[in-house]
């Protein structure tokens, strides 16, 4: 997908933010710093998906990441204390750190050279999603109007991916079962009670 | 791009940031005067006819009080924390309608800054982002009650959005839309000429935890846990002064009036009322009407409520609020089907 004018600049603008500030987050020493870092990474990229006009996955993904999981990772960040990491951001596992990076730097590179059609730097658009398809299907009634992809996402969780849905939505229930277990133990709750 | 369109957007923004910015100034002095008359007192009267230039005058109190930044604290993120509790509860007020189309000058103009889509969706990210201001200007002051301010908030405000969001997911299945402006719409008419279509009739239930939830989103008593005078001498702000602290106060307001409004045009009908579809000026008039009654529902509340303990309300909250909301989904999912 080429882009033009002032769609350039915001693309661009978003997309350094982004960078920079992940870039941050991993060299910041305070922890509650990092999970700000991480806060604004996370808004510039929801601005990529608008851009992508993807305005459904971009408010979820300030909703569900920025306005739920982040204020867990603060919320635990400033329960406990991390004096200690304050002090040294690096430690013993650099080595086997860098090569790992390593690899996995080679690895996006590779899948960046062998995209579709021609490699990332000459990048042609991909087709345009057929919104009038959506529009036209039996299934909605036309009074109803909803954001097209908001529509499609739905369908498509409950026609294709829906084995993949259920399976992480039976995970995540696992995580919730396991972790009342762990926190709340028989003789808690009768301490509590 | 059109000339006459910047021009429209320019002054819609102008006008209603001038209305709500003043709105907030004398919602204050609503509240200390209603709060006044609860408590058998006159609140303040002395500032112009009937205390009316009182917000003038605690301003500019604002603007003259000594400003302290305690030594310990983290500066960058100490000043920081206001403006990020104010930025997303103001622009809020950018996807919110507040009438239908109308015609001013020959030009069609929509009586909303911008129209998106997944306003709601819009809405509810944003006062979810809220939150880090108080959870920032509590651990930036570096002081344990104003820590212990923004843990409490930051706990609090999770536990119920879930409920808020889910309460928000029947009125969505009913009207089958993200827009608030189709959510408003098809709340147009009434049954029998004489009851409204509105939410709150057909959805009773989804109306109570949405405002129960609204009220511990926006930390209002009976749930101003992260700023309990008694026992946390003011929580998340105790460290601020001067209009620093005056911002968090906007912020909270601004808070107020958006979920307000957002009570109003997902269970009031939005600017419906009687002779709107005759003159569409009057929609932002009943708007306003609607959004006072939540604001003084507000202020009675605290008049009359005494503050949850912590423990009852995050109880409250989890073993209450979101079963019975999730209980209220599958039953509005299973009416929706019956109907349509």
């Amino acid at each position: 997908m080429r882009l033009v004018g002032l769609e350039a600049v915001i693309f661009y603008l978003f997309a350094v933010v982004a960078i920079l500030f992940a870039i941050f987050m991993i060299t910041a020493r305070s922890a509650v710093h990092s999970a700000l870092f991480l806060i604004s990474t996370l808004v510039a990229s929801a601005g990529l998906y608008f851009l992508l006009q993807a305005e459904f996955v971009a408010g979820v993904q300030i909703l569900i990441y920025v306005g739920g999981v982040l204020v867990l990772f603060i919320f635990v960040i400033m329960l406990v204390n991390i004096k200690e990491e304050d002090t040294k951001i690096f430690n013993r596992q650099i080595l086997i750190a860098s090569i790992l990076s390593f690899f996995l730097g080679l690895g996006i590179i590779a899948i960046l050279l062998q995209t579709q059609k021609g490699n990332f730097f000459t990048l042609v658009s991909p087709l345009p999603p057929k919104i009038e398809q959506v529009q036209n299907s039996p299934n909605i009634s036309q009074s109803h109007n909803i954001s097209q992809n908001t529509i499609k996402i739905g369908q498509e969780l409950y026609t294709r991916a829906v084995l993949p849905f259920e399976i992480a939505s039976l995970v995540l229930l696992v995580a919730i079962v396991g972790a009342v277990r762990l926190a709340r133990e028989r003789k808690q709750e009768k301490i509590y009670d | 791009m059109d000339i006459y369109k910047l021009i429209e957007w320019v002054v819609k923004i102008g006008i209603v940031f001038l209305i709500f910015m003043h709105a907030l100034a004398y919602i204050v002095l609503l509240e200390r005067r209603l709060l006044g008359f609860i408590q058998m007192r006159l609140g303040p009267n002395r500032v112009g006819p009937f205390g009316l230039l009182q917000p003038l005058a605690d301003g500019i109190k604002f603007f003259f009080k000594e400003e302290i930044i305690p030594r310990d604290a983290d500066r960058t993120l100490y000043i920081i924390a206001p403006v990020v509790a104010l930025v997303p509860a103001l622009t809020t007020i950018a996807v919110i309608p507040f009438g239908d189309t109308v015609n001013l000058f020959g030009r069609q103009i929509e009586l909303s800054i911008t129209r998106v889509d997944i306003s709601m969706l819009v809405i509810l990210a944003l006062t979810s982002m809220g939150v880090y201001g108080i959870v920032l200007a509590g651990w930036s002051s570096n002081n344990k009650y104003s820590l212990m301010g923004g843990l409490r908030s930051s706990a609090q405000m999770i536990s119920y959005e879930l409920s808020l969001s889910l309460a928000i997911v029947g009125v969505v299945i009913f009207s089958g839309s993200l827009d608030l402006v189709q959510i408003a719409k098809e709340q147009m008419g009434t049954w029998g000429g004489i009851i409204p279509k509105w939410n709150i009739f057909t959805q009773p239930i989804g109306f109570t935890l949405f405002l129960i939830s609204v009220i511990a989103e926006t930390n209002r008593v009976p749930f101003d846990l992260p700023e309990a005078e008694t026992e946390l001498v003011a929580g998340f702000h105790t460290e601020y002064s001067s209009m620093k602290f005056a911002i968090f106060f906007i912020a909270e307001y601004a808070n107020m009036v958006t979920a307000s409004a957002m009570a109003t045009l997902l269970f009031l009908g939005g600017w419906h009322g009687p002779y709107v579809e005759k003159f569409p000026l009057l929609g932002p008039v009943y708007f306003t009407m609607k959004i006072l009654f939540f604001l003084v529902l507000y202020i009675w509340l605290r008049g009359t409520l005494p503050r949850f303990r912590y423990d009852q309300l995050m109880k409250f909250g989890w073993k209450f609020m979101i079963p019975v909301a999730l209980a209220n989904v599958v039953l509005v999912a299973a009416l929706a089907l019956f109907l349509y």
